[in-house]
């Protein structure tokens, strides 16, 4: 029967849900079985001081692997694009303020559907920014299902 | 390079890497699983290491084993090849190694 995973190990498995799904699914489980002997080690070498160490280096070494992989992934380009996206956005948005060709309402009933409406659009947004980023993370899982 | 060079005396799963590149080094450069698998990985794509179904019925079922392909033992002896290189090249111009010294 397996012992009972280390309060570390479980920290650590946590932490390793920061890598790339397609580096987790490759690798997690060695990497695991790795991180269980290198702290068996550093526990047996020096108990205390030994786990301290180990864990700082252990920190350290995931940190670095979660940047280098998602940089290797290239989806870090989505980031400028993510600032630019509700940048440009807003400053369409602002120009259109400025011509547009109605009056915003002024009774209470009118506004009312105004954000009524403007509710809806960000429901919409939210709806379809979802089913877009369901579907680019799970591309993964359904290659590996066809093959 | 470390990695290559564990490989090249036979297959060998993570830990094993990870000891063998200890002691290589004087345990100088201590590598984190982290860091390991992301170089296995990148060696794997370049063809570099292939994967090995282990030696057998001794090898924990959990346990992936690598060893190093036709390319990967070119390549090391390529870079070791350079390594040599420059080092005959230093020597030639009267810088030695501290270890070599008298």
């Amino acid at each position: 029967m397996r012992s009972p995973a280390s309060l570390d190990a479980r920290c650590y498995h946590a932490a390793l849900f920061l890598c790339p799904p397609a580096f987790r699914r490759e690798f997690a489980q060695e990497i695991l079985l790795v991180f269980d002997e290198a702290r068996q080690e550093a526990r047996l070498a020096a108990p205390q001081y030994g786990l301290w160490s180990f864990r700082a280096r252990m920190a350290v070494d995931l940190a670095g692997t979660i940047v280098r992989q998602w940089l290797r992934t290239g989806l870090p380009i989505l980031a400028p694009l993510a600032i630019l996206y509700p940048l440009a956005a807003s400053s369409a948005l602002a120009t259109l303020w400025r011509r547009m060709p109605f009056h915003m309402p002024r009774g209470t009933a009118d506004s009312d559907v105004l954000m009524l409406e403007l509710l809806a659009a960000v429901v919409l947004l939210i709806v379809a920014a979802t089913i877009i980023l369901t579907l680019w993370f799970t591309r993964p899982l359904l290659y590996r299902h066809r093959r | 390079m470390h990695v290559l060079l564990s490989l090249a005396g036979g297959e060998r799963h993570g830990y094993a890497i990870l000891k063998d590149v200890l002691h290589q080094t004087n345990h100088q450069v201590r590598l984190g699983p982290g860091t390991l698998y992301g170089t296995l990985q990148r060696l794997m794509e370049s063809g570099l290491v292939e994967e090995t179904d282990g030696p057998g019925s001794e090898a924990d079922e959990r346990r992936r084993f690598y060893r190093l392909s036709r390319a990967g033992r070119e390549a090391l002896k390529a870079e070791v090849d350079r390594l040599d290189a420059l080092i005959r090249r230093a020597r030639g111009r009267g810088i030695v190694p501290r270890a070599s010294r008298p």
